[in-house]
């Protein structure tokens, strides 16, 4: 006997397994919730204003606060009444604030930065300006020492600003309303002290930032992730990875086992664990230790991949049980259906590559900060989406076609005896159900996604706060595990067949009536049971 | 110090709230400039009669008024002082703006009323200076901590442990808008030290303004999920500019609820009961004035009116605002005064070529500008009608 655990499984053990998995998903949206603060904190900058007062000052980074602060203005009219120019401001920003520090354990830090213009009648902010931006960053670890260059870069950013009252000379002095323009991303936070020198160079002859109207501030909004979330989620991996390896080395000895080689299904299920154990693996502990910058995308590639296996099994998986004539049990058959995952994959491949890989030279790279760079961006991102709607329909009709496939069998059932038909039933349920266990756990990412967009962050619930983002992102992390882990389990060839060299009793069907439904069956080699009703009306 | 005893007493000639606010901490007054004299005025509070007053009425909120307060706490006083003085002349200077065009148009005077508890005001104007003074200084609070100006914003250091420490590590520091509630809260309630409707009344107005500016702050997102997406976001509240408080604050002002409070009734536990009841029942955003204005547009000796026989207005020009909108029916003709023409020449920049800050290249232009004033309408009958005039709202 071929069949898979759910099918010799008695309703009552498959209910316990059911519960206990339940009591997990709660588990892991309550870390989420309750022990782990917010995913990330934004902190507000306001770049304080310093005049580059020629060979007075030694160093060539100007502090914004503490010992060695540079000569300061308050706002530009006090630089009007001194005569300084526009060349000789600097903006400094000193990440984080006083007596703070920033720690590996934030992962990720990006910067937002955002123009304060003020109206003036005779001044207006001009169609389609473009601010040049000359900034350096640097570092350091302790505060005395001198600050060290991380990069430097003269950088293109267009203003999309609008004035939303009325033009007028009531109205000066108002702010435009600007949209949030990218700065900078760090894919790792390995200093303590960082410190932003953003100059806005004057060039009447090369047309720099001429017509951007009156600039009152530079504000900047710094968001990492909070230490504390890290420290959740990496634990949160750490114990995954070894619950999600076990189960996978336990499935692949069931198919080892077997005399039959494995089929497809049961390899993509193989895969689907891989790809799950990859992601799981808490490689990102050395982030804490080492300045790796590009953690940021080996993340995004190793989330990639994963995302990209569970679509393709959920097509395989529902070719495989589409019961018509076809011959499948190869991966050939699917190219068409898998074809638009890989495509549009590697379509945000690409795309990730030129933001966050260039982000890795250049922090203050932006790919949206240009036209080309932007056309193109939406250029992938609209390929990756039509893909994406051509895998969902596709999908959609496949399973589509297995429910008209099985209900079609359903008519032959009452011809059939009646143990057999009692255990088709089941399996027919069976199958249906972890179906609806797949589309109650898509239900739920995009639910909890949804909450997560809407909700202001936490609810109080009496003395207890409820992280929602945090509970999200854990919640859902743990669920596709869960799932993962279920379907290995639950798919694993029955071990009956091997009768007393198995001892896991806890998971083999011992009960005299699973016996009884299960050697009825005429013995053909494929994973489960649906298969051999295919295998069989293929033959007919 | 006993609790019946005011800050007023440092200044006694002007005393008002705001105008306290004003001397004790407006940059003449202040003692903050330099680090090491700054820190041995407030230690010893004799030595500065203003700043070590109100430094202990300041604190005495947290510290049951203690007899001496923890030199760190005199500190922190001082490292925000200058701030709550910025704050509180930003206020100022939005409620001159927002009244540009009204009959009372916000005066410095005003601001500086005695406070003698029988000749204290408490109308709705009264009511919007407190209100915009308390979100000017916790607006400038706010502000200066994203300048990094104070050591301590959103963390509080003290339960934390140490400074930055395992809390900041762990999950960030609140938002730099709740430290400015809360020292606000310190610095512009401590002025109010009665305990009579009045007192109650300025409370709630301080607390109104505090809300203004939390009520306009506007939440903003970033995404940054995997490749850009929005499976990550954060948000934040954003300061607005100041002018969105003020004019939030104007409509609060146009719409200010008048309290009833039984006069005369002493000031028994009974009646400061009753008194917090009636304040606890009106929302916290609103406004409250205990009395009506009073007529601006006559000049007024005693409660320090000017009147609006001089003020200039605004008529017939292109893009008028909503305040300069008949600003010369209502500060001259409906105060039964004349509107005068007066022209002038005046030279004024032109064709000008501006950078983003500082450089600006002008030239000179002759122009003929004609301003409106008010005055005294020719002939009896005028003047009987401006004096039956009551101010409507």
């Amino acid at each position: 006997m071929a069949g898979a655990i759910i099918e010799n499984m008695s309703t009552k053990k498959l209910v316990i397994v059911g519960v206990i998995l339940l009591l997990f998903q709660v588990f892991s949206f309550l870390v989420g919730g309750l022990i782990a603060p917010s995913p990330t904190t934004a902190i507000h900058y306001l770049a304080m204003k310093c005049v580059d007062a020629r060979k007075v000052q030694q160093s060539k980074w100007f502090m914004p606060w503490g010992p060695n602060q540079c000569n300061k203005i308050r706002d530009f009219d006090e630089a009007m009444v001194r005569m300084i120019e526009a060349n000789d401001i600097v903006f400094a920003v000193h990440i984080p604030l006083p007596n703070k520090e920033m720690s590996p354990w934030f992962q990720f830090m990006l910067v937002i930065m955002q123009f304060d213009i003020a109206f003036k009648v005779v001044n207006q902010i001009e169609d389609g300006a473009e601010v040049t931006i000359d900034v350096g960053l640097a570092y350091r670890d302790d505060s005395v020492s001198e600050w060290t260059e991380m990069a430097h870069s003269i950088e293109k950013r267009k203003l999309s600003c609008n004035f939303t009252t009325s033009k007028t000379y009531e109205n000066e002095g108002r702010y435009y309303e600007c949209d949030l323009l990218p700065f900078m991303e760090l894919g790792s936070v390995a200093h303590k002290y960082y410190l932003l020198n953003i100059r806005l160079p004057v060039s009447e002859r090369k047309r720099v930032n001429v017509g951007i109207g009156e600039i009152k501030d530079i504000r900047l909004v710094g968001i990492h992730q909070n230490g504390g979330f890290t420290k959740v989620w990496f634990a949160m991996k750490t114990f995954l990875t070894p619950s999600i390896l076990i189960i996978m080395v336990w499935y692949w000895r069931r198919i080892t086992l077997m005399t039959r080689p494995p089929v497809l299904l049961e390899k993509v299920i193989f895969a689907l664990g891989i790809s799950m154990t990859f992601i799981n693996i808490p490689v990102e502990w050395f982030s804490v230790g080492f300045n790796w910058t590009w953690m940021l995308l080996f993340g995004d590639i190793r989330q990639g991949i994963f995302y990209a296996m569970l679509l393709s099994f959920w097509i395989i998986f529902c070719g495989e049980h589409l019961m018509d004539q076809t011959e499948r049990n190869r991966f050939a058959v699917y190219w068409k259906q898998v074809g638009p995952i890989v495509f549009g994959s590697f379509c945000l491949f690409i795309f990730d590559m030129c933001e966050r890989g260039v982000q890795l030279k250049n922090p203050f790279y932006s790919i949206w900060a240009s036209d080309v760079g932007t056309e193109l961006a939406m250029a992938f991102i609209i390929v990756a989406g039509i893909c994406a709607c051509l895998y969902f329909l596709f999908l959609c009709f496949m399973v589509f076609q297995v429910f008209r496939n099985i209900s079609g069998k359903r008519t032959s059932l009452p011809a059939m005896s009646k143990a057999r038909r009692l255990h088709y039933e089941g399996l027919i349920f069976r199958f249906k159900f972890l179906m609806l266990v797949t589309l109650a756990c898509a239900a739920m990412t995009v639910i909890f996604f949804i909450i997560s967009q809407v909700n202001e962050g936490h609810w109080h619930w009496g003395d207890y706060t409820l992280q929602v983002n945090s509970a999200f992102f854990t919640g859902i992390y743990g669920m596709w595990n869960l799932y993962v882990f279920a379907i290995m389990f639950l798919y694993a060839p029955s071990h009956k067949r091997y009768g007393d060299e198995q001892s896991n009793g806890d998971l083999g069907v011992n009960s005299g009536e699973d016996i009884q439904l299960t050697t009825t069956i005429t013995h053909l080699d494929g994973p489960t049971e649906i298969y051999k009703m295919t295998g069989k009306e293929a033959q007919e | 110090m006993d609790e019946g005893q005011a800050p007023w007493e440092c200044h006694p000639h002007h005393l008002t709230d705001t105008g306290a606010l004003h001397s004790c901490l407006s940059p003449g007054g202040r003692g903050v400039g330099g680090g090491g004299t700054a820190v041995r005025a407030g230690t010893s509070p004799g030595l500065t009669p203003c700043g070590g007053n109100k430094t202990r009425r300041a604190l005495s909120v947290s510290k049951n008024g203690m007899a001496s307060q923890p030199a760190y706490l005199v500190l922190a006083y001082l490292i925000y002082s200058s701030s709550v003085a910025a704050g509180a002349q930003s206020g100022i200077e939005e409620c001159k703006h927002q009244f540009a065009w009204e009959r009372w148009n916000c005066p410095e005077r005003a601001l500086q009323l005695s406070t003698h508890s029988g000749l204290r005001s408490a109308n709705r104007e009264t009511a919007f200076v407190h209100a915009i003074s308390s979100a000017g200084v916790m607006y400038t609070l706010t502000r200066n901590c994203s300048l990094g100006d104070f050591d301590n914003c959103g963390c509080d250091d003290t339960r934390n442990g140490q400074l930055g420490g395992q809390g900041w590590l762990w999950g960030g520091c609140s938002d730099n808008v709740g430290f400015g509630e809360a020292i606000s809260k310190q610095f512009v309630d401590a002025l109010e030290t009665g305990q009579d409707a009045r007192a109650a009344m300025n409370l709630h107005n301080n607390e109104a303004g505090r809300k203004a500016v939390k009520g306009t702050m506007q939440r903003t997102c970033k995404c940054h999920g995997v490749s850009g997406s929005c499976t990550t976001q954060t948000c934040w509240l954003q300061l607005p500019e100041f002018r969105e408080v003020g004019n939030y604050l104007k409509e609060k002002y146009e719409r200010a609820l008048q309290v009833d409070v039984l006069r005369g009734a002493g000031n028994s536990a009974a009646s400061r009961g009753a008194i917090a009841d009636t304040f606890s029942s009106i929302s916290r955003k609103e406004l409250v004035h205990l009395e009506d204005s009073p007529n601006y547009c006559l000049e007024n000796k005693t409660l320090g009116l000017a009147g609006t026989e001089g003020r200039e207005c605004v008529r017939r020009g292109k893009g008028l605002g909503r305040g300069e909108r008949r600003s010369c029916r209502r500060l001259c003709g409906d105060c039964g005064l004349a509107v005068e023409e007066r022209r002038a020449d005046t030279l004024s920049s032109c064709n000008c070529k501006f950078h983003w800050c500082c450089a600006v290249k002008c030239e000179q232009c002759r122009k003929t500008v004609t301003k409106y004033y008010c005055v005294k309408r020719q002939g009896r009958g005028g003047r009987r009608r401006g004096l039956s005039l009551r101010r409507k709202h």
